[in-house]
């Protein structure tokens, strides 16, 4: 009775085993063809014009501007010193000095076209920013 | 760097000294603004939090190369782009299986590491019956990288994030408010803060959507929560272009770069009744998206407290330590950013029996902020050299004095939000955010 009971287990574990592999087969996913929108988008940007380049700094007015960002006025204050002993025709003006109000990284466009407004002001030839991370 | 870019379009030359680590973000950012370069003068990376003969020390070693830079140096112009119009969307044909579409849309950029629904052209179409837009609006060029994003678009990251037709008026809700200057999503996607979109939601369509606002609500098990914080995160990472290292620069980031909080208010159980929404304005039927970009929250877990005013002051702690180290004392909202004028708000998302601890002896949310307003304070010696500057008008005060954070009650912004439980999340904003933005869902 047991030797039937196992024979008629092992039977009944074959046929199964013989009926999956199909789907095994099956299962095996070969991919299909895919059809899907580029969310990476276009990009459409006015494309501007850079100011015209100095050739010297001899007797230019050199504004410093300083974001606010730690050590950026330590850094440009240093700029200062060196180019008041090597370019001593200029003239340099720190930004940071004569209108805390631009020591900020404003990050808007409007707000920066405020603080180039200011710069145009005192009549700048050249601005040397620090970006201090 | 948008500051430099403005001057060089008044017609005065600039050099800029950046930090080394730093420059990648800077050139991106100039071409995004439609510049093709700018004079660059690449230091040693840290420039910052280093001592003062250091730092001198690099501006020596800076110097001929700045003055190299003004007089010399030329741009690489670029050819001129070709226009692509932005609708409609390119189509992509790939042949494989789900994991190798994913794994093509990650490594070509078109996701940030999470699998997505693929926006077949049918599943986008479908997406798009949910709103009257036309797909070829442009909704916003989302900042650093200015990818045109179009509502076919919209509809096309909803679909990968597992949104549904239903959800494109809060989709579109939350890209107008995401895009609205206030926010500064620029800042905010390139900073080296571990910030993150905060979306707070109200209106009747929190049951009509089942947007989650009880127990668990900032957890997993919130579909809907969860889709429209991965929408976001898609947006800003993928057309947005905000992606580590060049143009996102979080030193470590955070989860909520992957999906942001996305939360409801918990209106039913609000003993001030007023909800957040209609306390700016708008009325309790309109549905209503507020944003604004975050530093990393984090928990007040009072068990103990039975006055309000214990409640208040274990809150009023946590307030003072979020986002250490970048706040300012005496913040104003009416002021813009400065140096000494940083994290101008905060929220506090009370659980509801918090809520009901406070209003035991606070009858308004106003009370209750100003009560915070007075409490969250910090002595002078913790907050950051040169951050904290207390007018003349503040009087005396040494390195114990206690100073305020804030200065007025609009500062501490409360919702009600999540399940029972004895718990509130304190989120302060990121720096440069004006204020939190708060647009109508449009139907």
């Amino acid at each position: 009775m047991r030797r039937t009971f196992i024979t008629c287990l092992v039977f009944a574990l074959s046929i199964g085993a013989a009926l999956m592999l199909p789907s095994i087969s099956v299962a095996k996913d070969l991919g299909q063809e895919w059809e899907v929108i580029n969310p990476a988008g276009v990009i459409q940007i006015k494309q501007e014009q850079l100011a015209p380049r100095l050739t010297t700094l001899e007797g230019k007015t050199i504004v410093l501007r300083w974001n606010g960002k730690h050590n950026g006025d330590n850094f440009l204050n240093r700029i200062a010193e060196l180019l008041k002993e090597r370019i001593p025709s200029a003239k340099v003006i720190k930004l940071y000095e004569v209108d805390k109000s631009t020591i900020r990284q404003s990050g808007s466009v409007d707000v920066a076209a405020q603080i180039a407004q200011v710069i145009k002001g005192l009549k700048a030839d050249i601005v040397i920013a620090a970006q201090t991370d | 760097m948008v500051d430099q870019s403005q001057v060089e379009k008044v017609g005065i030359p600039t050099v800029t000294a950046s930090s080394d680590q730093f420059v990648g973000l800077a050139r991106s950012t100039v071409k995004s603004l439609g510049l093709p370069d700018m004079a660059f003068v690449e230091v040693e990376h840290p420039l910052g939090m280093i001592p003062l003969d250091e730092i001198r020390a690099k501006a020596d070693m800076a110097f001929p190369k700045i003055v190299q830079m003004a007089t010399q140096w030329k741009p690489n112009l670029t050819a001129i782009q070709k226009i692509t119009p932005a609708y409609p969307a390119e189509r992509i044909r790939f042949k494989g299986t789900y994991d190798a579409l994913n794994k093509m849309f990650y490594d070509k950029g078109l996701s940030i590491g999470l699998p997505v629904i693929p926006p077949t052209p049918e599943k986008v179409a479908d997406m798009l019956k949910g709103t009257t837009r036309k797909p070829g609006e442009i909704v916003w060029a989302v900042p650093p990288r200015m990818g045109q994003l179009t509502v076919e678009l919209v509809a096309a990251y909803g679909v990968m994030a597992g949104c549904k037709p239903e959800h494109m008026p809060l989709l579109l809700a939350v890209v107008k408010a995401l895009s609205h200057p206030d926010y500064d999503w620029r800042g905010s996607t390139s900073t080296t803060a571990p910030t993150n979109p905060v979306i707070i939601i109200n209106g009747p369509i929190l049951d009509e959507l089942g947007i989650g606002y009880s127990t668990g609500a900032l957890g997993g098990e919130m579909p809907v929560n969860i889709a429209v914080g991965y929408f976001i995160n898609l947006v800003g990472d993928i057309i947005g272009g905000s992606v580590p290292p060049v143009n996102d620069k979080s030193t470590l980031g955070s989860r909520a770069d992957l999906v942001a909080i996305v939360i409801g208010e918990n209106e039913k159980a609000n003993p001030w009744k007023q909800s957040y929404a209609v306390e700016q304005g708008f009325k309790p039927t309109d549905n209503v998206v507020t944003a604004y970009s975050s530093y990393m929250g984090s928990n007040n877990i009072d068990h103990s407290s039975v006055k309000s005013t214990h409640l208040l002051n274990t809150i009023a702690a946590g307030i003072a330590g979020a986002g250490s180290g970048i706040t300012s004392c005496l913040t104003r909202m009416d002021k813009g950013y400065a140096s000494t004028n940083k994290v101008k708000f905060v929220f506090v998302f009370f659980g509801p029996e918090h809520a009901d601890t406070v209003y035991r002896d606070f009858k308004t949310k106003k009370e209750t902020s100003e009560y915070l307003v007075k409490k969250t304070a910090l002595p002078f010696w913790m907050y950051a050299p040169d951050i904290c500057i207390p007018p003349k008008e503040f009087g005396p005060y040494d390195e114990n004095t206690l100073i305020p954070r804030f200065t007025a009650a609009e500062q501490v912004r409360i919702i009600v939000t999540g399940g029972p439980g004895k718990q509130s999340q304190i989120w302060p904003t990121f720096t440069t955010v004006a204020r939190p933005v708060s647009v109508l869902v449009e139907k």
